[in-house]
């Protein structure tokens, strides 16, 4: 099964980068969407169904922490597997994620290896 | 040097006894953390550490940081070179200029600066794309590279000072133009990157109002749920 992922991060080259890791990781992948922050994920996954999240803590108008809590609190969208991939290496945030109910955590900077290890052990 | 830009799941950072070895500060595991090597500032009272001690800890943090995230996003070896402290302003007045905004205990601005012709080698490296010119892209690169650096400073840092806040970053790119920073001293870590000149510079001040807001809109995280 082909998965649908949504990349949110309010920067376009690290959107970009995503892009091309999924692309090259030994994932069956369908269609990837993009998100500059929070809100617009937000946006998104009521128009879009997605399989997979791939996203940025520190963003503007809505974080990634107050998007996870949001999607986590959302019985259509609590399944969906939401992985932060991250500057933010405080321990603070990273309980924050996980009381939330992140399904992973990967700091920048991250290899392309990195990711795909990630992916591997979520899906 | 620890293994920073390690991939691995919530829950296996939450775990003791890994083979990360042993945890420095609660669950997470010391590759998260420090090299190994001397501390000085380890053990006092974080929120009574010094010019001085911030000083060293943020050129060891600048040097770490700035290394690590051109080796593993960039595949880029840097050099640093010889670390002075300045007062005013960063000393850039051509190029490129990315500058993310600092709080918490302590407060300032971290900066990464370089010529045009390295923005774009930069930025080629990490898009695995060519620039010839600065255009958005490559200031959107700048501006990731210098979140990843200044955010990794950030982590370093307050593990010994406590929660801090990151604003993102603002980038600019032109001919002489001069910058400003009211207060504090710069300090500044030169890098030799791809035979150019390559500089990361923070400047910290100690909050004396901690606890309250520092700048409008910019809330000590401490105090604000750490968002």
């Amino acid at each position: 099964m082909a998965l649908d992922v949504l990349l949110v991060d309010d920067s376009a080259a690290i959107r970009k980068i995503l892009q091309r890791v999924l692309n090259q990781a030994e994932v069956p992948l369908g269609v990837i969407y993009e998100a500059g922050d929070g809100l617009e994920a937000l946006e998104s996954l009521k128009k879009n169904s997605v399989d997979l999240i791939l996203s940025d803590i520190n963003m503007p108008n809505m974080d990634g922490i107050q998007m996870l809590s949001a999607i986590k609190a959302n019985d259509a969208w609590k399944s969906i597997p939401v992985i932060m991939i991250t500057t933010e290496g405080s321990q603070a945030k990273v309980m924050e994620a996980v009381s939330l109910g992140a399904a992973g955590y990967v700091r920048k900077p991250f290899t392309a290896d990195q990711i795909k290890e990630k992916l591997t052990g979520i899906i | 040097m620890g293994q920073h830009g390690e991939c691995r799941g919530l829950t296996d950072a939450n775990e003791t006894g890994t083979n990360e070895g042993s945890q420095s500060n609660g669950s997470l595991p010391n590759s998260w953390m420090f090299d190994d090597g001397d501390r000085p500032w380890i053990g006092k009272e974080k929120v009574t550490m010094s010019a001085e001690e911030m000083q060293e800890l943020l050129i060891r943090a600048i040097k770490q940081s700035t290394t690590e995230v051109f080796g593993t996003m960039l595949g880029i070896e840097v050099e640093a070179g010889e670390v002075s402290a300045t007062k005013g302003s960063p000393a850039p007045t051509e190029g490129v200029v990315s500058l993310i905004g600092l709080a918490g205990p302590w407060m300032g601005t971290g900066s990464l600066s370089c010529n045009p012709q390295l923005a774009c080698k930069i930025s080629g490296a990490l898009m695995m794309s060519e620039y010839t010119a600065v255009d958005e892209e490559v200031l959107d690169a700048i501006a990731e590279v210098t979140n990843m650096v200044i955010g990794n400073v950030k982590t370093l840092i307050e593990e010994q000072v406590g929660a801090m806040g990151l604003s993102i970053p603002t980038v600019i790119f032109g001919r002489n133009f001069s910058t400003k920073s009211a207060g504090g001293s710069w300090t500044v870590v030169p890098f030799k990157c791809l035979s150019e000149n390559l500089m990361v510079q923070v400047c910290l001040v100690k909050n004396s109002e901690s606890g309250v807001l520092s700048r409008v809109g910019f809330t000590n995280p401490q105090f604000a749920g750490a968002t």
